[in-house]
């Protein structure tokens, strides 16, 4: 997780109003050691967003930009909408047919709630990591190469090759080299994380949404993975 | 001794008691019709019993013609059924969110699944057999596997709703498309569920007698045309054991016993197979 990515990241660290996600960058920025070089236009910009569950609605006219290879996050108290702001950015919201976004997320140029944006091109290129671990019920090696797949036609040594370095940016390839084969589900709560995160990066998005998904991996592990 | 936990522990002592009970009383009967199958039933087996056609009463003979119809329409009723009742079913849990059409068929099939048997007998007599005139394998299959598919429709919406929806969105936000979440990662997880519906509706297949009564009902011959009526456990294990001739009496009970260690059989192998896989 390099430079070449826009990172958000939710996390709950104190109650904040979340019409205006506060920008905690300067100290994850120092932390992460991530060099930043500003872009003049956002990678994302926000307009006027709504989002609604059902007739409840969660989010408020939202507006602000979101800039390239800065990493960006939301925080505020429990349930104040961080998770929902982040699921609009990759539609994630449309598998619920009572779940509602208004408004408009410009990202390079196009309009990510256009009806007509093809919703699976737009999550290729926008990554999610959740909170909980979901490995998918095959092999560590085939967890990994599964979104790759679905994109990109890679001969066996490429797709091997893009695993193990998949695998390496998420700090669990040490652990797992020798035991490829076997299943994801088989790995502890942590292990079963970052090979979540590997899933992610391995299909090399533009933009990586994290929530909150390191509240399973200890601070040691944490800090392997963020260098 | 502190007075919650003499609370708690009688509490816990009851319910144990009640749980025990409950399984010894359903075992007892599942052990005493076993005991009585083998009992009735283990003397008859010999080779003649895989080798020679049913006989007639008072002369020697075996089960050939009803063991291989019995086993070509459960074979053919669940190719038929398995497929309709998976695609119906992942339906249901997975695409049938908005709509009418998938609480319309969801009743539909509830239906189906308590509908008795011989009404499908019934149903396919007068849309197959009238029609083409004779009794038949094919009728008798098709019978079998309208029993397969509501059972097998409920199993796998049932099993694909144990699927969390993080799964689902952990696919989706790589950018699988639906049907590919569907195909890779939820059938995947939930495989083991759904075979056991499968079984579970083929054991039920396995001793039906009503839907074959009107539909392959049965042949004394050899056939393997499944056009023609055909013989099948059930039905030679209910004409049998009801006849006066002793020899029919026991071939019922060998007839029977061989049904039972079949579905047996199938369950202990899948079992064995599907948990081999899922770790």
């Amino acid at each position: 997780m390099k430079n070449q990515q826009t990172l958000f990241y939710s996390k709950f660290i104190g109650s904040h109003d979340y019409q205006q996600p506060t920008m905690h960058e300067s100290k994850l920025k120092t932390e992460m050691n991530i060099i930043h070089s500003q872009s003049i236009a956002p990678k994302v910009s926000i307009n006027d967003l709504d989002f609604y569950y059902n007739k409840c609605q969660a989010l408020k006219s939202i507006n602000m930009n979101i800039w390239e290879k800065k990493i960006t996050a939301f925080i505020g108290p429990s349930g104040c909408g961080k998770s929902t702001l982040l699921r609009t950015f990759n539609r994630m919201y449309q598998l619920y047919p009572s779940q509602e976004a208004r408004g408009e997320i410009m990202m390079d140029g196009a309009n990510i709630l256009d009806k007509k944006q093809d919703i699976n091109m737009l999550r290729a290129k926008v990554g999610m990591v959740f909170q909980k671990p979901t490995p998918f019920p095959m092999s560590i090696f085939d967890n990994v190469a599964f979104g790759v797949k679905l994109y990109e036609t890679l001969n066996r040594n490429a797709l091997e090759e893009r695993v193990e370095w998949a695998l390496q940016k998420a700090a669990l390839w040490e652990e797992v080299k020798d035991s490829l084969n076997q299943s994801g589900i088989s790995l502890s709560g942590g292990q079963q994380q970052r090979l979540c995160i590997a899933r992610t990066i391995a299909i090399k998005p533009d933009v990586v949404l994290l929530d909150e998904p390191t509240s399973a991996l200890d601070p040691f592990l944490l800090r392997g993975l963020k260098t | 001794m502190i007075p919650i936990y003499t609370k708690r522990r009688i509490a816990n002592a009851i319910n144990l008691t009640f749980s025990i009970l409950s399984m010894v009383f359903g075992l007892f009967w599942l052990i005493w019709i076993l005991f009585t199958l083998f009992e009735k039933g283990f003397g008859g087996i010999s080779i003649a019993t895989f080798t020679q056609m049913t006989p007639a009463p008072g002369s020697t003979g075996g089960l050939l013609n009803a063991i291989v119809g019995s086993l070509a329409m459960v074979i053919l009723a669940t190719l038929i059924g398995t497929p309709i009742g998976i695609m119906a079913g992942t339906y249901l849990a997975e695409y049938g969110q908005r709509g009418w059409l998938a609480p319309v068929t969801r009743f539909i099939n509830d239906i189906l699944l308590s509908a008795p048997s011989i009404v499908i007998g019934l149903f396919v007599y007068t849309v197959y057999v009238a029609k083409m005139g004779n009794f038949s394998g094919w009728a008798g299959a098709l019978a079998l596997s309208l029993i397969v598919i509501p059972v097998v429709v409920r199993t796998t919406e049932d099993m694909l709703r144990l699927i969390p929806d993080s799964l689902r969105e952990a696919a989706a936000a790589l950018g699988a498309p639906q049907w590919k979440i569907v195909t890779l990662v939820t059938w995947r997880a939930s495989k083991v569920g759904i075979m056991t519906g499968v079984l579970l509706a083929i054991a039920r297949i396995s001793g039906e007698t009503a839907p074959l009564l009107f539909t392959a009902l049965n042949n004394q011959f050899w056939n393997a045309d499944m056009n023609q009526p055909m013989a099948n456990l059930p039905v030679v294990i209910f004409q049998f054991a009801m006849s006066p001739y002793e020899n029919w009496q026991e071939l019922a009970w060998t007839g029977a016993l061989l049904i039972t260690l079949g579905v047996l059989g199938l369950n202990i192998a899948a079992r064995f197979f599907l948990r081999k896989q899922a770790l």
